[in-house]
């Protein structure tokens, strides 16, 4: 059932873009794509990962997206992005205790947020925004529900060092991250979507959170 | 009589705190001697980690439902702005569990409001959600409630795109919401905790354990103040002249705080130790007890939301149903709005 009603939710959302890209006109002008613009977005990402507890995560992020009036080389537009993002996995890590009724203790419910900073440029194709970038990861907070109560990642660390390395597989990080997608403006300009691959080229202290898919939707407000 | 207080206070990272204080008056054990105080030291250490592991399992749940309720309200939206809307909307929170998880992220949580809304220009119109509600006592299964709530929240719709004639080009409203949520719950009871294991004369030694029995009458406080800042699309279809649907994606940046009080005051009965003497915790020694403590929890930074609704237009009268499915707080909020819009 959940599968054919987002079947049918995403044939309708196709449909709309697609309409949305037939009404846009190929090319804007030189100096609207060459002019400030500032969008707020709304995205969902997920990490790819085959790790059963780094797999079953959710992410969400919201963020601006300001154009710059400069070009400074083949590209038609240059972007800069600001995202706060959160990451949560639902999956738990066991632990070696047993709770007063027999059960597995485990470490669940752990998230963490993130700045996420980058510069892309756009390079029009077959009338799609194709877009390139790197970008900077800024770590923010961590949280985790243990048995003895909610705690950041380094803490439940301290406090259960048998699974320190299973918390650092999903650890928050600073890093560098190259970015590949598509940043698609359409209604002359009034709304941006968008679709990328990000990887984590440089990563402190490294994790397993290297290959994320970030989708976005937004509007422009000047 | 000897009384002497123990502070404790115990810093978990800079984004959870807790702290504890006790306090002790005795007419049968000497509380002035450092064995005892190291004893007092460890019991308040003990009760301050076992309050924090109950407390953190509605601290978080609670600010991540107050974080999504603030935004309920947002997602009824119409193919044209309104010229003017007065719609009360009643919600209701409720959490589930995703396969893997271990505790629920969301409590659940009502969310209610009067919107009114008003027309600025062709593109943009701003709406205005707010409820307030007077401190309420109540008393269930002997334990005596008070409840107090309060939430405003401020839109300014943009309207990104309008209303298209085939059936694939639906209106498309961009919300920008500023939302303020405050909560406070009150709850007093009285329990008796039996076999509490302490550490009878402080010196850590393993087999000196002792047991008591804690009889107290406990003060609960829970209070919650959140923001969320929220956009993102909603797409908008009329159908059949006076339906229409909605489908939309949204996320939120939440900041805010709840913050768990507890104090239990009562009287403690040692009944069963390890050691004897007048420098320690024997068998039937007395004392009373207050125990103070606090735990503060902030709500998820992030969180986004999917969105389905859908609307009759008689006139200007209007009944809406939205479902929105929170994705990281992990629960539904259903949603009915009767009003006008006109």
């Amino acid at each position: 059932m959940k599968a054919l009603i987002a079947a049918i939710v995403g044939f309708y959302l196709l449909c709309v873009t697609g309409s949305l890209a037939a009404d846009d006109p190929a090319l804007r002008s030189v100096a609207e794509r060459h002019a400030w613009q500032v969008d707020i977005t709304a995205g969902i990402s997920r990490i790819a990962s085959g790790n059963p507890l780094i797999k079953q995560n959710e992410g969400a992020d919201i963020g601006v997206i300001t154009q710059l009036p400069w070009r400074f080389w083949l590209e038609e537009r240059n972007l800069v992005s600001v995202r706060a993002q959160l990451t949560n996995y639902s999956n738990g890590i066991e632990l070696q205790t047993t709770n007063s009724v027999g059960e597995q203790n485990k470490l669940g419910n752990a998230a963490h947020s993130q700045l996420r900073i980058d510069w892309r440029q756009i390079f029009p194709l077959w009338g799609i925004h194709w877009s390139a970038g790197i970008g900077m990861q800024i770590p923010v907070v961590s949280s985790i529900i243990t048995p003895r109560g909610e705690f950041s990642f380094s803490e439940a660390k301290s406090l259960y060092p048998e699974v320190a390395a299973e918390i650092g597989r999903i650890d928050r990080s600073t890093g560098i991250f190259m970015r590949l997608g598509i940043d698609q403006k359409l209604l002359d300009d009034a709304l941006i979507l968008g679709a990328a691959f990000e990887v984590m080229a440089i990563e402190t202290p490294r994790t397993e959170q290297r290959f994320a898919l970030n989708l976005y939707v937004g509007a422009r407000i000047w | 009589m000897v009384r002497r207080s123990v502070i404790a206070l115990l810093c978990c990272g800079g984004f959870f705190s807790l702290g504890a204080e006790i306090t002790i008056t005795s007419g049968s054990v000497d509380l002035s001697s450092a064995q005892i105080q190291q004893a007092i030291g460890k019991l308040d250490a003990g009760l301050d980690k076992v309050f924090f592991g109950v407390a953190s399992l509605a601290g978080p749940g609670i600010v991540n439902a107050a974080a999504f309720s603030s935004t309920i309200g947002i997602q009824r939206q119409a193919a044209e702005l309104p010229a003017l809307q007065i719609e009360p909307s009643v919600g209701i929170l409720v959490p589930q569990k995703q396969s893997g998880d271990e505790k629920l992220t969301s409590l659940p949580l009502y969310a209610v409001s009067l919107v009114g809304g008003f027309k600025l220009n062709d593109k943009n119109a701003m709406q205005v959600r707010a409820f307030y509600l007077p401190e309420i006592s109540f008393k269930q299964s002997g334990t005596s409630f008070s409840v107090q709530p309060f939430n405003l929240g401020l839109t300014l719709t943009r309207q990104v795109k309008k209303n298209g004639e085939a059936w694939y080009s639906p209106a498309i409203i961009t919300p920008i919401d500023i939302a303020y949520m405050h909560g406070r719950l009150n709850a007093s009871f009285s329990k008796r905790l039996d076999n509490i294991e302490f550490d009878p004369d402080g010196d850590g030694v393993e087999g000196n354990s002792a047991r008591a029995a804690f009889d107290f009458k406990d003060d609960f406080q829970l209070t919650w103040d959140v923001y969320s800042f929220t956009t993102g699309l909603i797409l908008v279809k009329p159908f059949l002249w006076i339906f229409n649907a909605r489908l939309g994606f949204l996320s939120s940046l939440h900041t805010g705080v709840a913050n768990l009080t507890n104090t239990a005051t009562g009287n403690f009965l040692v009944t069963g130790s390890a050691v004897a003497g007048t420098n320690v915790f024997e068998v039937n020694d007395t004392a009373s007890v207050t125990f103070k403590n606090t735990a503060k929890f902030r709500p998820l930074l992030v969180s986004s939301q999917v969105t389905a609704g859908l609307g009759i237009q008689i006139g200007a009268a209007t009944l809406n149903l939205d479902i929105t499915q929170n994705i990281q707080v992990n629960a539904t909020a259903i949603t009915l709005q009767l009003g006008c819009w006109f």
